[in-house]
């Protein structure tokens, strides 16, 4: 039954899409498309039409355009972009105009996603399909880091470890394993290896321009664990004020709990921009961003009772972030980018019960086991850009480096302190070399052929001393390289038409050879329609607890496997997208097809053959490439935008299935319903902008993994609701923002088939915990520019 | 409206600032507690001992010298009593090393009489080395010289962490634990009129009867049984036609073949090895798998590691030599026979044996000077499945139902699967006192009412909803409960419990 009405929904959207094409599209206006007829978002337009002093304020849309309405002619008009030189002219009539802005030659990496020449830190949307979030968004989200902003996205979910504090992606149902993070296009380094499983969490937002998000494999361009998509984080360049700080403060709820000391988020931010000379711009930002902590239920960390409450639902941790970055244009031609990143992370576990005992004395003790845990992650990337006449280079270099230690210690509650500590042990550590190279438009003479080559190499070297699991002391260790070569090639028979296959020759230290391939096709057809279909492979690397777990007492005997392959993926992307304008209402309407099948997906498996260390009795497991895992799933986007209000609805409706590849079973798939929905409103003479965000999460299938194997999680349907209010004083140097975080209050999402407690007895849990409830948060802040 | 703006980025600022220069809570902070183990000591006759303990909070960090004052009534240094390490002007001075978690110094009576209400006192007086020390809990010992019953204490088991090494003894009414190693020994033989042969339940000892044989000699793992047996493992139906198949089912696991341990009750009628018989054909050939070695390695995650390598199979044969008892063993395939003859321990419930040192070893104190045996680990074949297997447990507690003690499990209340918790009309374990007894209700002929259901071994605690009541060998009357079940750095094998004389 919902399956047919998600049909339906889909086809009638499919038909506006195509409708809108012929009966909009008469209302005047400007567009502004760079050199390469790429349409230029975020231009800032100042009208003055004939006979008026006031200027009108526009800004450009997704497709370049500026929508004019009624005004008196000539008109000037005068536009502002970051990237691009500003371009004043005079229009003397009422028509459709096309102008073309021509990119700064001093700041060439400043591009917007779409202007694709330089696309240094972007992903390419010729080859991929890419949504994108801005920092517009952001802002409305009050998002500080990225678990915070990415739950509004259809086809992902943003999934929360209460305990551990972590946050992980997931993509069409696959999990943080297979999306690849990037910053400004280069792969991140987590706990323990580089790219993959990163905890979203840790990702700050201060400094970013946008997010951009692509579904499908990639591999091509990203090489390993690129299966489900990319994540892309592009960060802010350059600027163009001399100087200027940023100081914010944001104070947040945590549920309803709030107080100054020891309950709610409390961030603070510093940010400081300046050009030293005329070359050289500098960037250095701070962020503290301490939460308290989620009780809940739970009675925090002082509390006595032996019900099980002590301690927090979600566990307290501070973070703090500073990066710096220099920009330097060395030439016209030659512009270097060097920035630094410093994390650091203190997570505190409290034990919900207490150790128990009598003291010396005779008294009861009030003593309770916590772990803290530190995380220090530091990061350089290198870029440079250097264009040799048509041909862009782009080089990148970086060393990341990251490390997660625990601290094991004897709380006292009734002194508030510390009374024993087995001192700060290294648990997980990841270094991480990279390099890559591009030159685009090779063959440049040719105009139908466009070839892109490059390089990527890296060196990761990880430690793991838990992925063995709580029975063996043994370190999982190892180091991977890879060692790739690329090319595409951008056919264009026709200016509509662009059809480019791709090529990655990849040599894995640990996984031999793999050939990895995508074809994309993008047809921009008129008004305004354009399909994209992207072919693509990757594959995922096994995860060091498969590799190296180790679980054998006297009733279990759980083994990792050292001799596992990598996991095949490959997904076809097909999107079809149409922009209409009618008058000053602007319209894009989406529909987005995917397929993912995942070959030799790792899964647990029993072995028959006898262990000659363990009693014979034992039922013996390991992992194995055993599973295929498909998913389809059909989704929509809609936008509207008119005059100061913007809005936009979406759908997606995912099937995933699993089976065992052998086994030629005819597994069915389980659909999952989502949907998202954003409203904001600019009311411009108060300066005051309102917004909110919604989406709903349908009931799904997930897995769940802890020590004792995996499980099938049935999750219930959930809907989460954000909402904002900011607004601005004296020229914009100040800027409050209000607003109220998951407004329908979700704490816990009930779920069946979850393993219970102990495997000796004990009711399983009934539900997973995914959120902290109804939270409101305040942000100040203050601009002084020079 | 410009200086609102001022003030307003200045308060922004000072927040910013403060915001970062958060204070770092993260030292530790080290406490050094004092406190003597017992308030009361008593040396009932002449040349008995006394142990004064002080016992520390941490272990120490430093040399650490502890001074305890003597203060006499009635009885004089050197005359009535004397110390060790010796007094000066009724002051005696203990110097421990750093890593110590106690100092103890000892008080001996050197003469017959004394007159009645003369007694001693030690107070703690002064701790050097240690950094602020602080005296807690009792910090004087009277010493009298009579007969004195243990007003209670706190027993930290000595167990000996996660492969639980050691089973603790307690004597209630002397305050006093005495730990040995549980692969001392495979046999005991019952010292009471029957003529019983236990196994070592805490090292997974298990017997089986070759009941066509018995002569050792001719029994190995190549014997073919003229009639095959029918057994069970997991509830189905086994046939076993020969030694080499038995074995397969002889060690203690969830698939052995039968009931090849004593009854976790311990009665004597619940051997395995069947009652011996004055008529030696009656004596039977037993396969004695010798159980499990205790591991080295110690689980610091709240595991345990308690059951090692397979400590092989002998066979044996126990006869009867008037009042002795004579044991006949080799290895299941020696042709050479060793015997061991010895006689009834008058004083203690048995006499152990080890056939792999093949000698007679000392394990618990005396029948009356025990109450509790805190096994650690403990096995038996049982049905907590639905069909026979073969058990084991750990953090396992008995009584000394041979020896005498009885005792009766109080529950304070009880949560079903549903989470919903009921109280039952009973007295706290603070409020039960001596009127509350109820004597119908002591356990003498189950020695497992203790077990090992007092912990949670999942959240890694001792469960506050009962408590238990003892009567002792001499019959005085305590409560007893658990408090404790992991050390603070969360290693098992380390449990806890306080008592109280009623």
């Amino acid at each position: 039954m919902q399956a047919k009405l998600i049909y339906i929904f889909a086809l009638a959207c499919a038909l506006l899409t195509l409708l809108f094409g012929e009966t909009f599209g008469q209302e005047k206006s400007l567009r502004f498309l760079s050199s390469d007829n790429e349409p230029i978002v975020g231009v800032a337009v100042l009208l003055y039409p004939h006979g008026e002093s006031k200027a009108i304020q526009r800004v450009s849309d997704l497709d370049g355009h500026v929508r004019l309405g009624s005004v008196a002619y000539p008109l000037t008009i005068e536009t502002q972009h970051i990237s691009f030189d500003p371009l004043s002219q005079r229009l003397d009539q009422s028509d459709n105009h096309t102008l073309y802005l021509t990119e700064r030659s001093d700041l060439l990496e400043d591009v917007t996603i779409t202007s694709a020449t330089e696309q240094s830190s972007s992903l390419n949307t010729t080859l991929f399909v890419v949504d994108q979030m801005d920092s517009q968004s952001i802002q409305r989200l009050g998002g500080n880091d990225l678990s915070d902003v990415l739950n509004f996205n259809n086809n992902i979910n943003v999934m929360p470890d209460p305990s551990t504090g972590r946050s992980t992606v997931n993509m069409f149902g696959l999990g943080g394993e297979y999306v690849k993070i990037l910053i400004d296009n280069v792969p991140m380094v987590s706990d323990n290896g580089a790219g993959n499983n990163i905890d979203i969490t840790q990702i700050n937002l201060d400094q970013v321009e946008r997010i951009e998000i692509s579904e499908g494999a990639m591999g091509v361009l990203y090489g390993s664990n690129a299966v489900a998509g990319v994540i892309n984080i592009v960060t802010k360049k350059g600027g163009d004020t001399r100087f200027s700080i940023q100081a914010a403060i944001q104070e947040e709820t945590v549920g309803g709990e709030y107080n100054w000391s020891d309950e709610g988020r409390h961030i603070q931010r510093l940010t400081v921009k300046s050009h030293l000379g005329s070359k050289l711009h500098v960037t250095a930002n701070a962020n503290h961003n301490d939460f308290k902590g989620f009780k809940n239920d739970h009675q925090g960390v002082n509390y006595y009772g032996s019900d099980g409450v002590r301690g927090y639902e979600w566990n307290p941790k501070e973070q703090i972030h500073l990066g710096g970055q220099l920009h330097y244009s060395l030439s016209a031609k030659t512009i270097l980018t060097y920035g630094y990143d410093y994390y650091h992370e203190e997570l505190f576990i409290h034990d919900t019960i207490l150790i128990g005992g009598v003291g010396i004395d005779g008294l009861p003790e009030y003593k309770a086991q916590d772990n803290r845990y530190v995380t220090d992650r530091q990061a350089h990337r290198l870029s440079i850009n250097h264009r040799f006449d048509s041909m862009p280079m782009n080089l990148f270099f970086s060393y990341q480096a990251q490390s997660r230690s625990k601290e094991e210690y004897v709380y006292d509650l009734e002194r508030q302190s510390k009374t024993s500590s087995g001192g700060l042990n290294l648990e997980q550590s990841s270094d991480y070399l990279y390099s890559k190279g591009t030159l685009k438009n090779i063959l440049n003479q040719l105009s139908w052929l466009s070839i892109t080559a490059g390089y990527e190499a890296d060196y990761q070297t990880g430690y793991d001393a838990v992925a063995s699991g709580a029975y063996s002391s043994d370190i999982a260790e190892q180091s991977l390289s890879n060692l790739d070569a690329f090319a595409l090639a951008t056919w264009t028979p026709t200016a509509a038409i662009s059809i480019t296959p791709g090529l990655r020759l990849n040599h894995n230290s640990a996984y031999n050879q793999h050939m990895i391939w995508s074809v994309s096709t993008l047809w921009r057809a008129p008004k305004q329609f354009s399909a994209q279909l992207v072919v693509g492979s990757a594959y995922k690397t096994p995860t060091y607890t498969q590799l190296f777990r180790y679980f054998v007492d006297a009733n279990h005997d759980v083994t990792g496997n050292q001799d596992l392959n990598p996991e095949d993926g490959i997904s076809v992307v097909l999107n079809l997208s149409k922009s209409s304008s009618l008058g000053e209402l602007l319209l894009k309407n989406e529909i987005k097809g995917s397929y993912f099948d995942i070959h030799g997906k790792i899964g647990m498996a029993i072995i028959t053959e006898e262990n000659p260390d363990a009693p014979s009795s034992i039922q013996r497991s390991t992992y194995l490439n055993i599973d295929e895992y498909q998913t389809i799933g059909i989704s929509t986007n809609h936008q509207l935008i008119y005059r100061a209000l913007s809005a936009q609805i979406g759908a997606s409706y995912i099937g995933a299935r699993q089976f065992e590849q052998n086994e030629n079973q005819n597994e069915d798939y389980v659909y999952t319903l989502s949907g998202t929905a954003s409203l904001s409103y600019l009311l411009r003479p108060l300066e005051t902008q309102f917004s909110v965000n919604f989406k709903y999460n349908g009931s799904s299938e997930r897995y769940y993994q802890d020590d004792e194997g995996a499980y099938k999680v049935l999750m219930d349907p959930y809907s989460l609701m954000d909402m904002s209010i900011q607004k601005s004083f004296f020229d914009e140097a100040f800027r409050i923002k209000l607003g109220a975080r998951n407004l329908l209050n979700v704490v816990q999402v009930n779920a069946s088939g979850l393993p219970s407690a102990s495997a000796h007895g004990g009711s399983s849990p009934s539900s997973m915990v995914f959120a902290y409830g109804r939270s409101y948060f305040i942000n100040l802040s203050y601009t002084f520019k020079k | 409206m410009k200086h609102y703006i001022n003030k307003l980025t200045g308060l922004l600022l000072l927040t910013i600032v403060v915001g970062f220069s958060a204070c770092d809570e993260n030292e530790v902070e080290r406490i050094f507690e004092a406190s003597f183990q017992t308030s009361t000591v008593g040396l009932a006759q002449l040349d008995e001992t006394a142990i004064l303990q002080v016992n520390f909070s941490i272990p120490t960090v430093t040399e650490t010298t502890v001074t305890i004052d003597l203060s006499e009534n009635g009885v004089v240094y050197g005359t009535d009593y004397s110390t060790s390490p010796t007094a000066t002007d009724g002051v005696v001075t203990v110097t421990v090393p750093a890593g110590s978690e106690s100092a103890s110094f000892s008080i001996t009576r050197l003469v017959e009489f004394i007159a009645s209400g003369n007694d001693l006192t030690a107070t703690l007086a002064a701790i050097d080395g240690e950094e602020s020390p602080e005296f807690v809990g009792t910090t004087t010992v009277s010493v009298l010289f009579e007969e004195v019953i243990a007003q209670g204490g706190t027993i930290d088991l000595l167990t000996g962490g996660s492969n639980m090494p050691n089973q603790c003894y307690i004597d209630l009414s002397n305050f006093a634990q005495t730990a040995v190693r549980r692969d001392q020994w495979e046999l005991a033989f019952y010292s009471g009129a029957e003529n019983r042969v236990f196994l070592n339940a805490a090292l997974l000892v298990t017997a089986v009867e070759i009941s066509e044989h018995n002569d050792l000699a001719i029994v190995s793992s190549e014997t073919v049984f003229d009639t095959p047996l029918q057994l069970s493992s997991f509830g189905q139906p086994v046939t076993v036609s020969n030694v080499e198949e038995l074995l397969g089912g002889l060690e203690l696991g969830y698939s052995m073949y039968g009931p090849y341990t004593d009854i976790k009750e311990g009665t004597l009628e619940g051997t395995a090895i069947s009652e011996i018989s004055a008529t030696d054909e009656d004596n039977k050939v037993y396969i004695v798998s010798l159980g499990s070695e205790i591991p080295e390695e110690h689980n610091l995650e709240g595991g345990l590691t308690t059951t090692g390598d397979h400590r092989g199979f002998y066979k044996i044969r126990v006869l009867l030599d008037g009042d002795q008892y004579k044991l006949q063993y080799a290895p299941l395939d020696e042709t050479n026979i060793s015997e061991a003859i010895f006689s009834k321990n008058t004083s203690a419930n048995h006499t152990y044996f080890s056939i792999v040192d093949q000698k007679e070893v000392a394990v618990e104190p005396s029948a009356s000077q025990w109450d509790i045996n805190f096994s650690g680990v403990y096995s038996y074949y049982g049905f907590d499945f639905g069909f026979g297997a073969g058990l084991t447990y750990s953090d396992y507690a008995l009584h000394n139902t041979l020896g005498g003690t009885a005792l009766y499990q109080v529950t304070t209340y009880t949560t079903d699967s549903e989470g919903v918790t009921t109280t039952h009309d009973v007295p706290s374990y603070d409020s039960f006192s001596l009127s509350d007894v109820d004597e119908a209700s002591l356990i003498s002929d189950n020695r497992a009412i203790i077990g090992s259901e007092w912990r949670d071994s999942s959240a890694g605690i001792a469960k506050d909803d009962r408590y238990f009541v003892i009567r002792d060998t001499e019959n005085n009357y305590f409560k007893l409960k658990f408090t404790k079940l992991l050390s603070d750095e969360g290693e098992r094998g380390h449990s806890q419990f306080v008592y109280e004389l009623l």
